[in-house]
Order: structure tokens, then C-alpha cells, then sequence
């Protein structure tokens, strides 16, 4: 019978490095050996054949000895063989977990899970297995993608920092800018500018403007006959009652104003 | 294969080589160089500065900003690492305002590491500075003080220095509320400069805001007539001040000539001093009032108790004579007060006696400042009975001899317009949004002896008055004419030039709701304050009133 390729390669290679090869066949046996593991597991339960857990090394010379031989398969001493060997790798439980009475404080359940955790099956099962990588590469991205993040909403900060100054900046240069618009002295010169004049001293009247009376004063204004509606009378009369246009010189309603 | 196994080796080899020479020189910088690499990044990349507070502003009885502080920059240069100066000066000339030659000296003087270039420009400037990336040249924030009203109230506002701190009138009053906290901030930032994280080490605090009893459109009004009476009159200077007598809030208090507070350095000691409560002067006439209210309230006289008057009344060492020719005639104190004769005060004066009359002066507020919280404000001169002189009781009684403040006497009459009561005149009704109390005031006169010179004061802008060209039609007016003889500093007697010409009156007369002074420093041309100020009074009345929602009868 010729010896597998599998062995003729690993017997070429030093212990420290295992042929690709070698490698393979290592895990084949691996994955043949998880695929049985369930109905192993569920064999030796009914026979209460579960005991502790055997160190690796010992699990794999337990495999070799189920080489597969010439003739049928004894199917009950293989089953039983492979279950040994599955449950020496993962247990089905922690072997004496520590139990606390259903009141205990959670402080000190959560202890205990701690304490249980490197016992448990699923812990051994993901360290036994490759999924550990992927977890643990994903973790580091993870770390890795949390620090970008934290460093770029500290740029953000930084630059929404820059913003509200920028914005104060403006804030406070439009609010001197409104103050110096509404001087009267400046409203003054620019009405002279524009050709207006004075009112004689004693003459001017200040009246208190209520929200819709520039609307109403608007609507009082007629214009001159022919003349056009300007922007600013048409801005003021949008959402007024339809004014009468009528010939003659524009007016204004006394009562108004 | 066993060549490619030699490959793989040397490969490997190699690799652990520069593992070993990596981690050989990273255990190097991290321990030998660790100190000096670990400040010199620190100092690259984190930068602790200060954040520079703005003051509180200053807003009017509206909420108009009279003034406000914005983001500014100083420019400072190190001398030592400028490689150009004349290229340097040449690009920040025109970007800071002035000539090449005047920041030459100091870009080029490398005997010094740090020089400030210019102080408080505004931030876009310290933009554009920053955009040049010039080595040499950096950029401190800080804050400037603007007055965006530019003239208006500027000797009142007062202005800021270039440390921040207010140097006169209300800026220098309340520097300690309106000055705030600076900031410290940290900022580290990533190779290209851009801020990776940004710490306060102490949170800025902004200074408390002032609102002020001023009304900026009366302010401007008010500035708007002493600019008139100035261009008139040429005189040396003017102030007039605007109050609400019912509650001592000054509503307009304006100086000639103006100041423009955004650049005081232009103006002459003498246009920043605030006239209003740092001038003191011989009253005059108008000081006849309170001589007449409290012998009225001491019952020595009447409102028609008949008084002989001579053409000159002897006194002392001193002549007292009316300013117009008279004969000798017979005057009720109403008709005293309102033709303003100076022998009828000097009389009613010694009538009273120097001891109640010293009494009353003071009562009225006379020889102590207002407490307005003006910085600089003056107390006025009032002598004690004791260093009278024989003529000084009828000297004082027709408002010379003594020294007061136009405030003062704002004050004085505020105690006649308001039925008796003192209120000190007040500038600030609120700061950091709390309101001042303002429950001030005593009690100088009864309201019946405040009745009676409101209605005598009535007469001065009536029928014969000596302002009667100053009544509007239609409104209910009472006030005072002034003509002070200045003294000559040269001579120490009086001078015959120099005048100072005054008029303080209110409206309506029965139920004073504004109260006006005009104060006009040795005008030229005409003298009298009824034909210098009472005008100018006139003028101020006839715009306030009807804003203050004071209609004509």
C-alpha cells in the first residue's frame, strides 16, 4: 500500500515547518474529526463517557490510531474512538463551575462569568478554530477606525471652533454696522443728500408704529395717474386688499400715519 | 529548491535585519532623544494660547450699540530671522494703513527679537497678513473697541487702551464690569496645521454688558444743535445735558467740540474732557432759583412779597447792579426771578441769612459731586459761612462767588422740576442684564415751594422774560437764563469778554417730564444765555418732547 502523500511530505520536513502538504492533511483530519463531533458528542453523553479534557498532543495520537484499515469499517469502535477524541478538545461544560444562589449580587455574577469564561465551550471552540483571527482583526480595525474617528471629530471640533469665532467675528462687526446705519445723523445727511428737507423746528410729530400699519399705509398710497406701482409699494401692498387706482396726484389717507 | 530556500533565508535574514535596526533606532528617539523630541513636538504641534475676552458692550436705553468689541490681531515681528525688512514693509504698509518708512526701523532692527508692528488692526487684516505666510511675522489675537456711532457721546463713553483697559469716562467708570476674563486654549494640530484637538484650559468670559439711560436719537439731536451753536457762536466749547427729572436718567449728554471716540489721539485735551461733570463754572443767573426756593421754604419770602430795588445795591466791597439800565423800582420775587435782577437775589439773599442760605446751596447738592459715576467728576467750589466775606452772601445769591458743574445744577433743577425731591442724575440702568436700583433721592423743598418756581420760572420764557424769543407754541415751558462773567486767570477779577452763557429749563412746567441745560463756553458775538442757549434749548425741546410722546396743548 502506498503511504499517503500527505505522510511522505511531512516525513521530509523539519518539526518547525510543516509542508503545505502536511499541512493539508492536518487539517483535513481536523475538519473530519469537528464534522463527527456532534453526534460524538451526543454518543458519549448516552454512554456518560465524559469525563476531562486531554491535552492536544494526546488528542492527535488518538486520531492516528483510527488509520483507516483494509476491510469494512467497525463502525461502533470508530464512533467511540472519535468521540474520546472530540471531547477531549472541547468540553461540553465548565468541568466545576462556580454557582451562585439565585439572589446573589450581579457584581458578583458577572465575577463569576468572568471567572468561567476561559472554561466555557464557545471560548474554546473560537480559540480552536480560526475564527479568532477574523475577530481579532476585526478588533484591531475596529481600534484602529475608532481613533480616526476620534480624530476626525476632534478636527471637527477644532474646525466648528473655528466656525463659531468666525461667526462672533461677524456677528459683532454686522451689529456695529447696524447701529452705525441707523444713526440719525447719518439718515439725516443722506435725506439731504437725496433732496429732502428739514421740517421747520417745533414741526415734527413721532408717532408709534404697530406691526400692519406700514401695510395699511400702503394700501392708502394711491399712485400718480399713469405713474407705475413701484417694487417697494408693490412689496408692501402683497397680501393687501386690491387698492383702487384713480386719477389725480398720489395721496395718502390722513387717518394713517 | 534549495536555492530557493538560500533566497527565502536571506530574504529573512534581511527582514530581521531591519526589524533590529527599526526597533534599535525607535528605542533610540524614545529614550535619548526623548526630552528633546517630546518638547520639540509639543511645540509644533500643540499650541497654548490665549483667547482674549471682548468687553461687555455698551448699548443705549434701547439696546443700540454704542459700543462693541470685535476680534482684532497685533502684528508682531522678529527682526532677527527677516531676511527682507524694505520688501516687508513695503507689503504690510498699505495692508496696515500707514508708509514703509515708518515700519522700516522696526522690521529692520535686529537687535530685538519681538516687536510689536502694529496693535488692535482688525481681524481681516490679520487674514491677509496670515495669507502672505511671512517668516518673522506672527499674529496675537485680541480684541478691539469699536464705536460704531462714531462721534456720538464719544467724551461720555470715554475710549480703551491698547491693553484693554478703559483710560476715560465710562469705559475707564466700569472698566472692572465691562473688562472680562481671557481664555487658554490648547490646540494640537496634524502635520499639514489643521486643529486635531482643541482644549479650553479656561473658558473665556465675556465682560458684562451696560445699558445706559442715554437715548442715542436724543444724543444725536442734542449733538446735532451744540454743532449749530458752534459753528454760530465760535465759542470755546459747550455741553448740554438732557434728563428725565422724574428719575435722575440722563437721556442726552453732549460736549462741542465733538470727539470721535474711535480715534481720540486726534482731539485736544481740552474736546475730551467731558464738560458735563469734569467743567466747573460761576452759574450766574440760573443759580437765582434755588436762593429764591429756600427762602420760600425758610418762609422769609413770598412769591409776591414786594422788594425795593435801587439802580446799584453796595455790598461788601462790591457793587451788584442789574445787566440791564433800570431806575430804581419795586419787584414782586416772581418778577425778581423771572427779569433776573441781581440786586432782587442779592436781597432776598441776605434776607435769608448766610447760615440757611449756606444750608440750601448745599441741600441742593452744590459743593459735592452728583454721583453720577463719571470719572473726573469735579465737587464745585462753595465756601462755609465762616470764610464769607461781607460781600459773598450777596454775591453767592446771584450765582457768583461759587463754582459748580453744569451736572449739578442738571441735578438742582431736577429737585424744582420733580415737586422737591433730589434725585442724583444716574447714566447706567443696568449692567449684566440686572437693573440698578434707582430708589435714590431725598426730599430738599415741599412740592407747594417747588410749585411756585416752576411757576415762576414760567415767566422767564413769557411776556417779557429774559427768554421769551425761546418758547415753542404749544408746549407748557419754565426755565433760567445764565450770563456768567468768567475770571481772568491773568487779572484773578472778573473779565469783560469772557462769558459763560446758560440756559436750563423743562416741560411740560406743571408736570416736568425733560429737563435741559445748555452750557456754551465763552461764546463770541452775543453773550447773553438768553440769546446763546435758550435757543439752543428751544431747538432741543422742540424735537424731544414730541418724541418722548409729549404732544403740544
Amino acid at each position: 500500500m502506498t503511504p499517503p502523500r500527505a505522510s511522505t511530505a511531512a516525513g521530509r520536513l523539519t518539526a518547525s515547518m510543516p509542508s503545505p502538504a502536511a499541512a493539508r492533511s492536518e487539517r483535513s483530519a481536523r475538519r473530519s474529526s469537528q464534522a463527527s463531533l456532534g453526534a460524538n458528542r451526543r454518543d458519549a453523553s448516552a454512554v456518560g463517557q465524559y469525563t476531562e479534557t486531554k491535552p492536544m498532543r494526546q488528542a492527535t495520537g488518538a486520531r492516528r490510531m483510527q488509520r483507516r484499515i483494509s476491510g469494512p469499517a467497525a463502525a461502533g469502535r470508530a464512533a467511540v474512538g472519535s468521540a474520546q477524541a472530540a471531547v477531549a478538545y472541547i468540553p461540553e461544560s465548565i468541568p466545576n463551575p462556580v454557582r451562585l444562589p439565585a439572589g446573589a449580587p450581579i457584581g458578583r455574577k458577572l465575577a463569576v462569568v468572568v471567572r468561567n469564561a476561559p472554561d466555557l465551550a464557545i471560548t474554546h471552540r473560537i480559540a480552536k478554530g480560526r475564527t479568532w483571527i477574523g475577530l481579532l482583526a476585526a478588533a484591531l480595525i475596529g481600534i484602529v477606525f475608532l481613533q480616526v474617528m476620534l480624530l476626525d471629530m476632534n478636527s471637527g471640533i477644532g474646525r466648528d471652533i473655528g466656525a463659531v469665532t468666525q461667526l462672533q467675528r461677524d456677528n459683532a462687526e454686522l451689529r456695529s454696522e447696524v447701529s452705525s446705519l441707523g444713526s440719525d445723523r447719518r439718515i439725516v445727511a443722506e435725506a439731504q443728500r437725496m433732496g429732502f428737507v428739514e421740517p421747520p423746528v417745533g414741526s415734527s410729530r413721532f408717532t408709534s408704529v404697530t406691526s400692519g400699519d406700514a401695510e395699511r399705509a400702503a394700501t392708502a398710497v394711491v399712485p400718480a395717474a399713469g405713474g407705475p406701482d413701484g417694487p417697494v409699494l408693490r412689496s408692501l401692498k402683497s397680501g393687501a386688499t386690491p387698492v383702487s387706482v384713480t386719477q389725480g396726484s398720489a395721496s395718502v389717507n390722513p387717518g394713517i400715519g | 529548491m534549495r536555492r530557493l530556500d538560500t533566497r527565502i533565508r536571506t530574504i529573512f535574514v534581511a527582514l530581521a535585519a531591519l526589524f533590529v535596526f527599526a526597533g534599535a533606532r525607535a528605542g533610540y528617539l524614545g529614550t535619548v532623544r526623548a526630552d528633546a523630541l517630546g518638547t520639540e513636538a509639543s511645540s509644533q504641534q500643540a499650541i497654548t494660547s490665549k483667547v482674549p475676552a471682548p468687553r461687555g458692550d455698551i448699548t443705549d436705553r434701547n439696546g443700540t450699540e454704542l459700543a462693541v468689541s470685535e476680534a482684532a490681531v497685533d502684528v508682531v515681528a522678529n527682526p532677527m530671522i527677516i531676511k527682507s525688512p524694505a520688501d516687508l514693509a513695503a507689503k504690510l504698509a498699505p495692508l496696515l494703513g500707514s508708509q514703509p518708512e515708518e515700519l522700516l526701523p522696526k522690521l529692520s532692527d535686529r537687535s530685538r527679537g519681538f516687536v510689536y508692528i502694529a496693535r488692535r488692526m482688525p481681524a481681516e487684516v490679520g487674514d491677509r497678513i496670515k495669507a502672505m505666510h511671512q517668516t518673522g511675522l506672527s499674529l496675537e489675537q485680541t480684541m478691539r473697541r469699536s464705536y460704531p456711532r462714531g462721534q456720538q457721546a464719544g467724551q461720555l463713553l470715554g475710549f480703551v487702551g491698547n491693553e484693554g483697559k478703559g483710560l476715560s469716562g465710562l469705559e475707564y467708570a466700569w472698566n472692572s464690569e465691562l473688562q472680562g476674563t481671557d481664555g487658554q486654549r490648547t490646540t494640537v494640530s496634524d502635520a499639514l496645521g489643521r486643529p486635531i484637538n482643541v482644549a479650553d484650559n479656561a473658558m473665556v468670559q465675556k465682560g458684562r454688558d451696560i445699558r445706559l439711560t442715554i437715548d442715542a436719537p436724543l444724543q444725536d439731536e442734542v449733538e446735532r444743535v451744540l454743532e449749530g451753536v458752534g459753528r454760530v457762536y465760535q465759542p470755546k466749547g459747550a455741553t448740554a445735558v438732557a434728563v428725565d427729572p422724574r428719575t435722575g436718567d440722563i437721556l442726552a449728554l453732549a460736549n462741542w467740540p465733538a470727539v470721535n471716540a474711535n480715534d481720540v489721539g486726534s482731539a485736544s485735551a481740552y474736546a475730551q474732557l467731558n464738560r458735563a461733570s469734569g467743567f466747573t463754572y460761576e452759574p450766574g443767573s440760573t443759580f437765582k432759583s434755588f436762593t429764591i426756593s429756600g427762602a420760600l421754604q425758610d418762609r422769609v419770602v413770598t412769591p409776591d412779597t414786594q422788594f425795593d430795588l435801587p439802580v446799584e445795591l453796595q455790598v461788601g466791597d462790591k457793587t451788584i447792579h442789574d445787566a440791564e439800565d433800570r431806575g430804581p423800582e419795586t419787584l414782586p420775587v416772581k418778577e425778581i426771578l423771572s427779569k433776573s435782577s441781581n440786586v432782587g437775589a442779592a436781597k432776598i439773599g441776605m434776607r435769608t441769612g448766610a447760615k440757611r442760605f449756606d444750608h440750601w446751596v448745599r441741600e441742593f447738592g452744590f459743593g459735592s459731586p452728583t454721583g453720577s459715576g463719571l470719572p473726573g467728576e469735579e465737587a464745585g467750589i462753595v465756601l462755609t459761612p465762616e470764610h464769607y466775606s461781607d460781600a459773598t452772601l450777596g454775591n453767592m445769591a446771584m450765582g457768583q462767588g461759587l463754582a459748580v458743574t453744569p451736572l449739578q445744577m442738571i441735578q438742582a433743577y431736577g429737585a424744582i422740576a420733580n415737586g422737591g425731591i433730589l434725585k442724583p442724575p444716574r447714566l447706567v440702568s443696568e449692567v449684566g442684564g440686572k437693573q440698578l436700583d434707582n430708589s435714590g433721592g431725598h426730599r430738599v423743598i415741599s412740592p407747594q415751594t417747588a410749585a411756585s418756581v416752576r411757576e415762576m420760572l414760567k415767566g422767564v420764557l413769557g411776556e417779557g422774560g429774559t427768554a421769551s424769543s425761546a418758547a415753542i407754541p404749544g408746549f407748557d415751558l419754565a426755565g433760567k437764563t445764565g450770563t456768567a462773567q468768567k475770571v481772568d486767570p491773568q487779572t484773578g477779577t472778573y473779565s469783560d469778554s469772557k462769558y459763560i452763557a446758560s440756559f436750563i429749563g423743562f416741560a411740560p412746567a406743571s408736570k416736568p417730564k425733560l429737563l435741559v441745560a445748555v452750557v456754551v463756553d465763552e461764546p463770541t458775538g452775543e453773550i447773553y444765555g438768553g440769546q446763546v442757549a435758550a435757543p439752543a434749548f428751544s431747538r432741543i425741546m422742540a424735537w424731544a418732547l414730541p418724541y418722548l410722546g409729549i404732544n403740544p396743548q
